[in-house]
């Protein structure tokens, strides 16, 4: 029963980890890029200085100045203002994606973690099969069938990405539950939910908030590459990613820089920001050396079969 | 090793009956039925019903699907709605391009992440490595799309360096070695964004793995014993390194045809990434299920391979019980 336990996530630790954290320079330059882009997109209606749909026919296409911040689009709308907007919808997708994730991945990585056997078997298989699936291949397809809008973008990023997820926290679960403290609580007869809730859950609460961090980068990532394709958040409504699909005319590339270079450099920022949380969440939380580059190892299954980290996926 | 290969290849099978399954069921959730864009507009709705009734379509779906599954498993997966050619061929056609664009971008990778992978692993925390990893960030964080129309935008527009799409310059008669020189030129761009995402994410793995065998006793006893630095790294360090990077290669493929269809959509790349960006847009559901079932089917295949390989080059894996 001495046993420490290996994720001080507990509240008597949150002090000491929140002291580290603001002593972590990537989590500094990643909390203060983070909160000025968010302050921005939340605050976009006192801020935004016209309306984001609707545009000036007298300054259609117009350079930046003369009013218009980062200038007008092809019908007259105030880029800056749509970009403002844009970032809502952007990190709408983005949060509302990764919810989806822990809902799928935690209840299934839950019971074949907790449970084992057969379960563990079924669940692993449907993980591997949706893993065989390359992500724009199967998602393009199915927004094609289903069509564009905001909740099927959400829908569909969040029914193909949670396969990291469930296998970590299978692979937690795994480890956990023959821990001492696990086994001693299951012996003076707690309830199994409580077991699953109160001992394992909270101890894989530092794994799951990393990952559920660089999620919300790579549903933004996601959302902007689908937007991007017209297969995603579709006009009028603004999303920086349907926002840089102007891009695809070789006019707006060569001569119109301000109607795709601020998008971009919006999704650079907003992502760049996310990840460097996560890495500060990883180094602080897990005490474990990993970047966004081992979530995407980790996605690709690398992380199952070879030792990068010291694994949470040993079961 | 039997027995490890024959379970990896036991437990493919239920996930190869599962993808074919979730194929199946997304072809028939789409609107419409197989003879839309088929028939002529002279054949009446009671001729349409016939012909479907003869083909089938009114049977349960489970025999429709064991039907389908049949002529999938012999290599028929149906005909383009659009095309009225058979998929495999469309696919065939393309194939090639796919392979050429993945397969420069998988060099170029090897090429600059394993150098550098080793370089940063070896001097930790030095300017080199921060500098390395603060890169690393920024290009996993860039949308490939994004980099890419800021190479277009840079090379291609304003120094007028490199073509930005197609395979060869249209209208251009090269042959030879003019041919191979045209070809590369116009693989350089997309080549070069399938390639920075995955040098981020390779080099990281190396260092990783080279950091963590600097610090194993049998190379510090090497060093330690006052063998030269480089008869230590070469023999010693780079072999165990190396060890597990031909399972990453086999992964890395699946990840190359994924990220390859953004970029060919953009470089107007006419691969299978860009096929099925095509099917999509018209709305040519059967050539756009096969290319998913071929797709997915390709990194079964991959990932099982990478089983294998690191069984073969790491004998505690197929000890393991």
């Amino acid at each position: 029963m001495t046993e420490t336990l290996s994720h001080s996530t507990g509240p008597r630790a949150a002090g000491g980890s929140l002291r580290r954290l603001l002593q972590d320079p990537f989590f500094v330059i990643g909390a203060a890029g983070l909160s000025v882009l968010l302050l921005l997109t939340l605050l976009a209606p006192w801020i935004a200085p016209f309306s984001p749909d609707e545009g000036d026919l007298f300054s259609i296409e117009a350079p930046p100045g003369d009013g218009h911040l980062l200038g007008t689009d092809e019908i007259g709308r105030d880029v800056f203002s749509r970009l403002l907007y844009g970032g809502q919808v952007s990190v709408l997708i983005g949060l509302s994606a990764v919810a989806v994730q822990l809902v799928i991945g935690i209840s299934l990585g839950a019971i074949a973690g907790y449970f084992g056997g057969l379960a563990d078997a079924i669940v692993m298989r449907l993980t591997e099969i949706v893993m065989c699936f390359p992500f724009y291949a199967i998602a393009i397809t199915l927004a094609a069938i289903f069509g564009a809008s905001v909740w099927n973008v959400i829908l569909i990023i969040g029914i193909l990405h949670w396969t990291g997820l469930a296998r970590l926290v299978r692979g937690e679960f795994l480890s956990l539950r023959e821990r001492d403290f696990v086994r001693a609580a299951r012996s003076i007869g707690v309830s199994r939910t409580r077991i699953i809730f109160r001992h394992l859950l909270r101890n894989a609460s530092g794994p799951i908030l990393v990952y559920a961090t660089l999620a919300v980068a790579n549903g933004i990532l996601a959302e902007a590459a689908l937007s991007f394709l017209g297969l995603g958040v579709r006009q009028p409504q603004a999303s920086w990613g349907n926002m840089l699909s102007a891009a695809q005319s070789m006019r707006v590339l060569s001569y119109q820089w301000w109607l795709w270079i601020p998008p971009g450099a919006a999704i650079v920022l907003m992502v760049l920001s996310i990840n460097f949380l996560g890495e500060a969440f990883q180094r602080v939380l897990n005490r474990r050396p990993a970047a966004p580059v081992a979530d995407l190892v980790s996605r690709r299954g690398w992380r199952a079969r070879l030792p990068v980290t010291k694994g949470s996926e040993n079961g | 090793m039997l027995r490890h290969l024959l379970r990896r290849v036991l437990i493919a099978i239920p996930v190869l009956f599962g993808i074919s399954l979730v194929v199946y069921l997304l072809v028939n959730l789409q609107p419409g039925d197989p003879f839309v864009g088929m028939v002529g507009p002279e054949t009446t709705p009671a001729e349409k019903a016939e012909l479907l009734r003869r083909y089938g379509y009114d049977d349960p779906l489970v025999v429709q699907y064991l039907r389908w599954l049949t002529r999938a498993l012999a290599g028929d997966l149906g005909y383009s709605l659009q095309q009225g050619r058979p998929v495999t061929a469309l696919i065939g056609e393309r194939l090639g391009n796919t392979g050429l664009l993945a397969g420069a971008a998988l060099v170029l990778t090897l090429v600059v992440a394993l150098p550098l992978g080793l370089f940063v692993g070896l001097r930790r925390n030095g300017g080199v490595d921060l500098a390395v990893s603060v890169l690393s960030f920024v290009l996993v964080s860039v949308p490939a799309f994004f980099l890419s129309m800021l190479l277009i935008k840079v090379f291609a527009v304003d120094l007028r360096l490199l073509p930005t799409a197609g395979v060869t310059t249209i209208g251009a008669d090269y042959h030879g070695f003019a041919h191979l020189r045209d070809v590369a030129l116009h693989l350089v761009l997309p080549a070069s964004v399938l390639a920075l995402g995955n040098i981020a994410v390779l080099n990281r793995y190396l260092r990783a793995s080279v950091s963590e065998l600097v610090d194993q006793d049998f190379i510090r006893a090497l060093f330690g014993r006052g063998i030269p630095r480089r008869r230590v790294i070469a023999p010693h360090l780079l072999r165990n390194a190396a060890r597990p990077l031909i399972t990453i290669v086999s992964l890395e493929i699946p990840a190359l045809l994924s990220s390859a269809l953004l970029t060919e959509t953009i470089f107007n790349w006419p691969g299978i990434g860009r096929l099925s960006f095509e099917a999509v847009q018209g709305r040519d559901y059967p050539l756009l299920m096969g290319i998913v079932l071929f797709l997915a089917v390709v990194t079964l295949a991959c990932n099982l391979l990478a089983d294998v390989l690191y069984a073969l080059v790491d004998p505690r894996v197929r000890l393991a019980p």
